[in-house]
């Protein structure tokens, strides 16, 4: 019985995530702690691997539709991976109180991110690290235009995949939000392109620590079963239905449901 | 083949793999869970208390009790974890394949830091 309730908070957890971009950890991370009273590392862990298989359904149909830039991925990789590998030490190292903490703060900082409209950002000067690896490309816009784009401060970007791998292995999740204000912003690339790239190497940042808490033991056929199959469902509808959906909508309520979430991890932080 | 037609053929090699993937680690783990299902009690009440039992040792326990549901379950687990790990692997190779040696150097190195972070599983035991 639990498990089918784990089941099903696990299909709304992917669609909800499908269509608002976000992993399903956001949700399935507090209603296994707070709701199942789940430890928060196997909580962690089983998140980890929804996010493998979210990040690899939605990769293949960015891939196919062009809008993933696979030269930046990789590039951007070396840091997410390197990111994961502290992360998880850290994970072994640090005290539950404080993955509740930090947490609560992520929930807090992503409402917020939710709530501001971001804009596309733009650069005509090609980066010569960007030039040496080819990393500049190209997307079909929703007029049917292809648009070139140029890639700006690869460096950044890769220190700051470095702390969005910490991220995700310390809390689950995929650090989705952290990789497009970077290629967004930092980078200059398309908002498009960047969500497309950031989804793309999420599979890769979570499988970084996934591996690893699989092999020390933290992934559980009881836990992450149900939340797997349940993330692959839900985020499969849900990107079915997102064209026909109004997000803006969606979205406000999602903020008020993490805003009660996050003072929730908060809460047991400071308990 | 211009090197945006060679990149758009990549992509959908890669696009393919991640697809089937996907299918066959989700039926795999959804097979074992139903297989595996407690329709009793609360079977997350084991989980209050964090305690890691490595990988191997998990697998000889459900072995020896013929939980095979659970052992399909993890072996769906553990290919959807690698997914990734043969993307980056598959990418490099293509690239390779595709003369672009930095981005193949690229990959390959990705791969390695992947199997070093997938081994650090197996060392904090």
């Amino acid at each position: 019985m639990f498990s089918l309730i784990l089941f099903s908070v696990s299909i709304l957890a992917g669609f909800y995530g499908a269509i608002l971009g976000l992993g399903g950890g956001t949700i399935v991370v507090p209603f296994l702690t707070l709701v199942l009273g789940v430890d928060i590392r196997y909580a962690i862990a089983a998140s980890l691997i929804s996010i493998v298989a979210t990040s690899s359904g939605a990769a293949a149909s960015f891939l196919r539709d062009h809008l993933t830039n696979l030269r930046v991925a990789v590039f951007l990789e070396i840091g997410t991976v390197l990111g994961a590998m502290s992360g998880f030490f850290i994970t072994s190292k640090i005290e539950t109180r404080w993955l509740y903490l930090i947490f609560g703060v992520f929930l807090v900082f992503s409402g917020i991110m939710m709530l501001l409209k971001k804009k596309d950002s733009f650069t005509d000067v090609d980066h010569p690290l960007s030039k040496k690896l080819n990393l500049a490309g190209n997307y079909k816009n929703e007029k049917g235009e292809i648009i070139e784009y140029k890639i700006a401060n690869p460096q950044f970007g890769l220190i700051t995949m470095y702390f969005a791998g910490i991220m995700s292995a310390l809390l689950g999740i995929g650090s989705g939000i952290f990789k497009v204000l970077a290629m967004d912003n930092g980078m200059k690339m398309p908002l498009k392109v960047s969500s497309a790239t950031s989804n793309f190497m999420i599979g890769v940042t979570a499988a970084g620590s996934a591996g690893a808490f699989l092999l020390q033991g933290d992934i559980r056929p009881d836990i992450a079963g149900p939340v797997a199959v349940g993330i692959i469902i839900g985020a499969y509808v849900g990107g079915k239905t997102m064209p026909k959906m109004k997000v803006a909508t969606i979205r406000k309520v999602f903020v008020v449901a993490m805003a009660i979430l996050a003072f929730q991890m908060l809460r047991k932080a400071f308990a | 083949m211009k090197p945006d037609q060679r990149t758009y053929e990549l992509e959908l090699t890669i696009a393919k793999f991640l697809r089937y993937g996907v299918v066959t680690c989700g039926v795999m783990i959804a097979t074992g869970w139903l297989l595996n299902i407690k329709w009793e009690g609360n079977p997350f009440s084991l989980y209050r208390d964090y305690d890691p039992i490595p990988f191997w040792q998990l697998v000889g326990h459900y072995t020896r009790t013929g939980n095979y549901g659970a052992i399909i379950c993890f072996v769906g687990l553990a290919g959807l974890v690698s997914l990734p790990v043969w993307r980056v692997l598959l990418t490099g190779i293509l690239f390779y394949k595709q003369k672009e040696k930095s981005m193949a150097l690229i990959a390959f190195f990705v791969f390695t830091l992947l199997i070093i972070s997938f081994l650090l599983g197996v060392s904090v035991e």
